[in-house]
């Protein structure tokens, strides 16, 4: 177990060059004007495989900056989800930016918190998550690029994005365990104690 | 040649260093009447919280003071289902603390990891358990189970029926059918009269 636990920092650095050198290439290109650009992206949604049953994109609306596309909480068809955050919340909106270059479009992407939330408990829970930041940017990018190059959108492109979210979890996934081991071992020693004092 | 006599040497050293350290597992810089009332004060209920099954157990300790022994009788209903003692051997100034646990009827120690026993008291292997038992009561501390050993996991019933004690806070009970929660065999009796109960061997003939 400690020489798990010292390997830690070593992952951490490993992950930050990785989230480095992933955050490097965020400037693209697109032959397309800034509002053909514009009006490929609107209206459409990111696939629900890059948010699983607990998140699902809105439209994408236009903005004057480029597009934005609203996660809210939940399967898109609101058949389930946790009934403690209400389904369809708005939690973060993913945005392409779009600047006119030359003949085409830099695209750029963003994330923001939505007018409710608080913009500094935001990026508090970015900073909490290291990998998510890559991972949201990674799958805006691959939604504007699929559209504006006239491809399916690729899971295979977010995926490698995905597995570092994954792997900056895992200090956080590793204290939760913790935390979950204490309570339980609390509530054990409570049910076996008030066993004991029952048959007394 | 040269690479040949270093490794045997090497061998022979870590063979020793085997040795004396199994020798020597439970030794501890404490003079003998001092680790006998550590023993005394032993965190048993932390190592029963730790190592129980689904039934109710309870610990009867015998203290030896001439022979700084101590031997808990481990009791559900009014049988005892397990036995095990602490012996204090002095040994230059402190002591080694000697584990006893009785045979099995085949021979093996009861709790050995390869029991099986219909209503059993606490998760197998006991040995290594103790040891921890020992090392607690030493260092004057609680029972840690996080400091036990790896061991096999215990799929017996040992830990279903933990698992099913700790979950729905009811214990089993040892005049029960194995398994049976005290609901259910109450249940079964309204409707089919007395049930069979099964009974452990749990101890093996004592010696000449």
């Amino acid at each position: 177990m400690k020489n798990h636990r010292a390997q830690w920092p070593r992952s951490f650095v490993a992950l930050a060059l990785l989230t480095m050198l992933a955050a490097c290439d965020d400037t693209k290109h697109y032959p397309a004007s800034t509002d053909t650009a514009r009006a490929m992206l609107v209206g459409t949604t990111i696939p629900d495989i890059a948010f699983g049953n607990s998140a699902h994109s809105g439209p994408g609306e236009a903005t004057a900056e480029g597009v934005q596309w609203a996660v809210e909480v939940g399967p898109a068809d609101g058949s389930a989800g946790d009934p403690e955050h209400g389904i369809g919340d708005k939690v973060m909106m993913l945005k392409a930016k779009l600047v006119a270059a030359g003949d085409g479009t830099d695209l750029t992407v963003d994330l923001t918190p939505p007018p409710h939330v608080d913009p500094a408990k935001f990026k508090a829970l970015f900073d909490q998550h290291p990998g998510m930041d890559g991972m949201f940017r990674n799958i805006v990018q691959e939604q504007a690029d699929s559209v504006l190059t006239n491809r399916p959108f690729s899971y295979a492109n977010i995926s490698g994005s995905m597995a570092l979210a994954v792997l900056g979890e895992l200090p956080n996934i590793r204290q939760q365990l913790d935390e979950d081991e204490k309570v339980y071992e609390l509530h054990e020693r409570d049910t076996i104690d008030h066993a004991y004092d029952s048959a007394k | 040649m040269r690479t040949w006599r270093r490794g045997g040497l090497v061998i022979a050293l870590l063979a020793l260093v085997g040795c004396s350290k199994g020798a020597d597992e439970l030794y501890y810089d404490v003079a003998p009447d001092d680790a006998f009332v550590r023993l005394i004060k032993a965190d048993i209920t932390g190592f029963r919280d730790a190592r129980q099954c689904g039934m109710l157990i309870y610990f009867e300790p015998k203290e030896y003071d001439a022979t700084r022994t101590i031997v808990w009788e481990v009791t559900s209903g009014d049988r005892t289902v397990a036995r095990f003692g602490l012996h204090v051997v002095p040994k230059g100034s402190g002591s080694v603390i000697e584990m006893q646990i009785p045979k099995a009827p085949d021979g093996k120690e009861i709790y050995d990891g390869t029991q099986k026993y219909s209503h059993p008291a606490f998760l197998q292997p006991l040995r290594p358990t103790l040891r921890e038992l020992v090392a607690a009561a030493m260092e004057q501390r609680s029972y840690d189970w996080h400091r036990l050993p790896d061991m096999p996991v215990d799929y017996t019933i040992c830990a279903s029926t933990r698992q099913n004690f700790i979950a729905s806070g009811q214990p089993y009970r040892i005049d029960d059918p194995s398994g049976m929660t005290h609901e259910q065999a109450e249940a079964a009796r309204s409707k089919y009269g007395s049930l069979p109960v099964e009974r452990d061997d749990v101890f093996g003939p004592v010696g000449p």
